[in-house]
């Protein structure tokens, strides 16, 4: 099994994450239930427009005027390097944006290591989304720009994805996404290893978000 | 009543659940995504080739298509002369058409477009390959060219990666 540094690192630190923040959950409904006991709300404390640390909190952030998120985010893929960025507007529905350098680690003979970019365009919804945590889940394009082997050279993908974000503050999270091509092009072929046997479709991804307050 | 027993049900699970999703997809392994060229051709029976370019500019044409298949493609030798042995011919009929339009003021403005059909014949005369390209540009030196790239693709050599 391949597994790459940088996806160990950031699904660790995810994990660890996820983990404190369920926990923090945990301790969050602890002090409410007292707080009720003795009638005094847990959030009377909070600043107007304070960030509720319980990740169903009712989002009493005004949702800002241009709701925007921005992304660093690598990808997963055997024998590449795969990282850029990504944008996304809108609060439940909008367009989301993604740039990425693509590369390999295992060149072929004429080829050189660098191939070309990935962009991606999507619709994307946001059915869960809480304090800390929000869903979103996208129907796009992936189109592989591969001018570092000819310029004149592109595949395209019909791509599904999902990305989550786990919120650390009240603008800096985690991502991590997962996507699938059920179309593309015959110059590109997802699940199938260089060799010709079948292997893994689905594309993971993992960053570090910032959204507007 | 409901809603808050399921949000209070979601509360931890959620994100664990999102943890061990990641590390179960993680621990399938990375993506494997192959980028392909298929051969146009058999390469290997087919090793060289003769270019003809039958356009206004044939002579220049068929110079810049014979290098970008030097460049490009999977032939072993390209060549634009019939006296140097080749297994393909490669015969390009490329036009290239200017549309004219005029505003409601009057000023023009010009667009070029491009398009060459091809085919690739072994010696005796067999169809091997053909096909068809077209292109379109502001600048009538690109459009030619522009055509020409694209058959040039069409014959690069394969690789995955």
């Amino acid at each position: 099994m391949t597994w790459p540094p940088w996806l160990c690192g950031l699904t660790a630190l995810g994990s660890a994450l996820a983990v404190a923040g369920a926990a923090r959950a945990e301790q969050s409904e602890t002090t409410t239930t007292t707080s009720t006991a003795s009638t005094t709300p847990v959030d009377a404390n909070s600043p107007p427009n304070g960030w509720h640390s319980s990740p169903d909190s009712p989002e009493v952030v005004p949702p800002p005027k241009f709701p925007l998120l921005l992304a660093l985010q690598a990808f997963a893929v055997t024998n590449k390097v795969m990282a850029g960025a990504a944008g996304r507007t809108g609060k439940y529905w909008g367009p989301r944006f993604e740039v990425s350098l693509l590369g390999t680690i295992d060149p072929v003979a004429d080829l050189g290591p660098f191939l070309g970019n990935q962009f991606g365009l999507y619709i994307e919804g946001t059915p869960l989304r809480w304090q800390r945590f929000d869903l979103s889940a996208g129907l796009g394009t992936d189109i592989y720009y591969l001018w570092g082997i000819n310029s004149d050279l592109a595949e395209f993908t019909l791509a599904a994805e999902a990305n989550a974000n786990y919120w650390v503050t009240q603008s800096i999270g985690v991502s991590l996404g997962v996507r699938g091509y059920p179309l593309h092009t015959s110059g590109i072929a997802p699940g199938e290893r260089r060799d010709g046997t079948a292997g893994n479709p689905v594309l993971i991804s993992a960053g570090v978000s910032w959204r507007s307050e | 009543m409901i809603r808050r027993a399921a949000q209070r049900a979601l509360r931890v699970p959620l994100p664990l659940a999102c943890t061990v999703l990641s590390l179960a997809l993680g621990a399938s392994g990375c993506a494997d995504i192959t980028i392909e060229k298929e051969a146009a051709v058999d390469f290997q029976r087919f090793s060289s080739v003769r270019v003809v370019v039958s356009s206004v500019n044939s002579a220049s044409d068929t110079a810049y298509l014979a290098q970008q298949l030097r460049d490009l493609s999977g032939f072993e030798t390209v060549t634009t002369v019939d006296t140097e042995p080749f297994s393909l011919v490669l015969s390009v009929n490329l036009t290239v058409i200017e549309e004219v339009m005029v505003d409601e003021n009057g000023s023009t403005d010009s667009s070029w477009t491009g398009e060459a059909t091809y085919v690739a014949t072994d010696p005796a005369g067999v169809v091997i390959d053909r096909g068809s390209e077209d292109d379109s540009s502001e600048f009538n030196a690109e459009v030619a060219e522009d055509v020409l790239d694209e058959i040039a693709l069409h014959y690069m050599r394969p690789f995955r990666i």
